[in-house]
C-alpha cells in the first residue's frame, strides 16, 4: 500500500475521534452549575453584564448550534477570546507554544539518550546483575512524581551545588546562550521519567527481537555481538519505543502542565493552570482542544514513522 | 491459572514481597494515622516554624509550625482513598463497557470504542483538570476525574481480551446448551480475561496515586485535608530554607507508587512467564 494512501486512512479514522474530542472540549463549560456567565462573574454580578455576556457566547442559541458556531470557528483557527484579557485564545496559546515544544523536545531527547543504552543493555544481559540494577533504577524511575523529582535536582543543581538557576526562565529561542540554563532542569526533570519508561519498552521489545530467527542467522554469519545488535536488532526494537514515547507525549503534556509550574516556565501548561485558577472558560476549552489535538497530530506522525520503520506493516 | 500456584510464584519474587509489603505498610498507617501522627496534623505551632526534623517535629515543620511528620501520616489516607476508588469506579465502567463492545463488536461496539479514543486523546492530567475545575474541589469529584481518565484503558483492554475469548470453544459449547448473552459474559467470559485486568488495575493504581498528587500539587487538591501532593505545593516556596517539607511526602509518594509497581510486575510475571 502506498504511504500517502496509509495516512489518508489514518487522518480518515482521526475524524470521529477529533468530533469526540471537541464534543468533550465544547460540553466541559455546559457541565458547570449554574450557567458560563454566573461561572465566570459570579453570583453577584451585574446583570446587564451577565445578559450582554450570555448574547456575546451565544448562551441563548441550541447546544448544537453553539457547539457547531464553535467547532467551526476553530477549524478556521478562531478559539474565541479570553474571558480576562480579551486576548484572542489562539494568540496566547502560539506565544506560549514555542517554550513548552522546546521542554518537550529536549526532554524526548534526553530520555532517548538513557534509555536506549540502558535498555539494549539490560536485554542483551538479560537476568545479570546490570540488568537488575538498570531495571530497578527504571522501575524507580516510573514511581516518581515528576515535580517532586524537579524539585530534588533543584535542591541539588540550584540550592546546593548552584550550577544552573533554579526557578525562572529565558526562552531559549530569544536568547540561546542564556536560554539553555533555564532548559536544563526542567527537560532533565521530564527527560529522566521519561527515559525510565522508554527504557523498560526498550528491553522487552529488544528482548523479543532477540529471540527471532534473523538476530540467530546474523551471528551464525559470524557478525560480532554488537554489531548484530545494533545493525539487526536495533532498528526493530527501535518500533516499539516509537510508539511508547507516541503514547508517553500524553504524559508529556501533562507533565508540562506541573513542570512548567514548578519552574516557573510561561508555557502552554501554565496557561491551563492559570486560566483555570481565574475561571477563564474560553481559554480552557481551547486549549484542552488543541493540546488534544496536537497530541492526535503526534501519534499521527508516530504511526507514519512506524510505517517507514517496519516495511511489513507497508506491504 | 489456581490461585495457589500464582502465589507459590509470586512469593518466590523478593521484589514483589517487598512491593506488597510496602502497600501493606501504606494501608496499616492510613487506618491508624490518628494512633501514629504524634501531633494534630492541623494544628499551628507559630513559635516553631520552618524547623528542620529534629525529635519533637520529625520531619521538621512548615511555614505555619504545622508538623510534617504528622501531616505526612494522615496524607497516606487521601492517597490511598482516591486511588482505590479510582481504580474500583474506573474498573468496573471500563471492564463493563470493554465486555459490551467486544461481545457486540459491530455498531454498538465501535460506537463505544470510539468513544473511549476520544478520551483517550486527551493527556490524562489535562482532563482530569479540566473536570475538577468545572465540578470543584472535592474528594469525590477528584476521584470522578481521575476515574474518568482511566475508564478507557480498561475499556480497551477488557474489549482486546473478550474478542479473543468469545472465540474459544468452551464459549461455543456454553452458547449451544442454551446460555444467553448476559450468563456467556458474565459467567464464562468475564472470569478469563481477568488476568491482565488485575495486572493493568496496579498500573491504574500507581498512576492514580500520582495523578492525586501532580493535582494536588497544582492547587487543586482536596481542601481542608493533608495530602502528600498537597504538603509538596506548600513546601515549593519554601526549597531554599526549608527543603524538609517537600522531601518528606514525595519520599512518600515515590516509596507508595514503587511498591504498587514492584506487586504489579510481579503479578505480571505470574501471568505471563515469558516476559520476564
Amino acid at each position: 500500500m502506498n504511504i500517502l494512501v496509509y495516512i489518508f486512512k489514518r487522518i480518515m479514522a482521526a475524524i470521529p475521534v477529533f468530533i469526540i474530542v471537541s464534543i468533550v472540549a465544547f460540553m466541559l463549560i455546559h457541565l458547570l452549575p449554574g450557567d458560563p456567565a454566573i461561572a465566570m462573574l459570579g453570583r453577584d454580578a451585574d446583570p446587564a453584564q451577565l445578559e450582554s455576556l450570555r448574547h456575546e457566547m451565544g448562551l441563548y442559541d441550541p447546544l448544537p448550534v453553539q457547539y457547531f458556531n464553535w467547532v467551526g470557528a476553530a477549524l478556521q483557527g478562531d478559539l474565541g477570546r479570553s474571558a480576562l484579557t480579551r486576548q484572542p485564545v489562539m494568540e496566547a496559546i502560539n506565544s506560549r507554544f514555542p517554550h513548552t515544544l522546546s521542554l518537550a523536545l529536549l526532554a524526548i531527547f534526553i530520555a532517548l539518550l538513557v534509555s536506549l543504552p540502558a535498555g539494549i543493555i539490560a536485554a542483551a544481559r538479560q537476568n545479570s546483575v546490570l540488568d537488575r540494577g538498570v531495571m530497578f533504577f527504571a522501575l524507580v524511575g516510573v514511581s516518581l512524581p515528576s515535580f517532586w523529582a524537579g524539585i530534588l535536582l533543584i535542591i541539588l543543581f540550584a540550592v546546593t551545588l548552584g550550577w544552573l538557576p533554579g526557578v525562572g526562565w529565558v526562552s531559549i529561542w530569544e536568547d540561546a546562550s542564556v536560554g539553555w540554563r533555564y532548559l536544563v532542569l526542567p527537560s532533565m526533570t521530564l527527560g529522566f521519567i521519561l527515559a525510565a519508561a522508554c527504557a523498560r519498552m526498550t528491553r522487552s521489545s529488544m528482548l523479543e527481537v532477540l529471540r527471532q530467527d534473523y538476530m540467530r542467522t546474523a551471528r551464525a554469519k559470524g557478525l560480532s555481538e554488537i554489531k548484530t545488535i545494533i545493525g539487526h536488532g536495533l532498528k526493530n526494537a527501535f518500533i516499539p519505543v516509537v510508539t511508547i514515547i507516541g503514547i508517553e507525549f500524553g504524559w508529556l503534556l501533562g507533565g508540562t502542565t506541573v513542570v512548567e509550574t514548578l519552574f516557573g516556565i510561561p508555557g502552554v501548561g501554565r496557561l491551563v493552570v492559570h486560566s483555570i485558577s481565574n475561571r477563564d472558560y474560553p481559554m480552557i476549552q481551547g486549549v484542552v482542544l488543541y493540546v488534544a489535538v496536537v497530541y492526535m497530530l503526534v501519534n499521527l506522525l508516530v504511526d507514519v514513522i512506524v510505517l517507514y520503520l517496519n516495511p511489513r506493516i507497508r506491504s | 491459572m489456581p490461585l495457589r500456584e500464582g502465589w507459590s510464584i509470586l512469593k518466590e519474587n523478593k521484589l514483589a514481597l517487598v512491593g506488597m509489603t510496602i502497600i501493606s505498610m501504606v494501608v496499616l498507617v492510613a487506618i491508624f494515622a490518628p494512633l501514629i501522627a504524634t501531633m494534630d496534623p492541623m494544628s499551628l505551632h507559630v513559635s516553631d516554624r520552618l524547623l528542620p526534623p529534629g525529635e519533637t517535629y520529625l520531619f521538621g515543620t512548615d511555614d505555619l509550625g504545622r508538623d510534617i511528620f504528622s501531616r505526612v501520616i494522615w496524607g497516606a489516607r487521601i492517597s490511598l482513598m482516591v486511588s482505590f476508588f479510582v481504580v474500583l469506579g474506573a474498573g468496573s465502567v471500563g471492564i463493563f463497557i470493554g465486555l459490551l463492545a467486544g461481545y457486540w463488536e459491530r455498531i454498538f461496539g465501535f460506537i463505544l470504542m470510539r468513544s473511549m479514543d476520544g478520551l483517550m486523546a486527551f493527556p490524562a492530567l489535562l482532563l482530569a483538570l479540566a473536570i475538577m475545575a468545572v465540578r470543584g474541589t472535592t474528594l469525590p469529584n477528584m476521584i470522578l476525574a481521575i476515574a474518568v481518565v482511566y475508564i478507557p484503558t480498561f475499556a480497551r483492554l477488557t474489549r482486546n481480551q473478550v474478542l479473543a475469548i468469545k472465540e474459544r470453544e468452551y464459549v461455543e459449547a456454553a452458547r449451544a446448551c442454551g446460555g444467553g448473552s448476559i450468563y456467556l459474559m458474565w459467567r464464562h467470559i468475564l472470569p478469563n480475561c481477568l488476568a491482565p485486568l488485575i495486572v493493568q488495575a496496579t498500573v491504574v493504581f500507581g498512576y492514580a496515586i500520582l495523578t492525586e498528587a501532580a493535582l494536588s500539587f497544582l492547587g487543586f487538591g482536596v481542601a481542608g485535608q493533608p495530602s502528600w501532593g498537597g504538603i509538596l505545593s506548600e513546601g515549593r516556596r519554601f526549597l531554599y530554607d526549608a527543603p524538609w517539607i517537600s522531601i518528606f511526602p514525595g519520599l512518600a509518594i515515590s516509596l507508595f507508587v514503587l511498591g504498587v509497581n514492584l506487586t504489579g510486575d510481579g503479578l505480571r510475571d505470574v501471568f505471563d512467564p515469558l516476559m520476564k
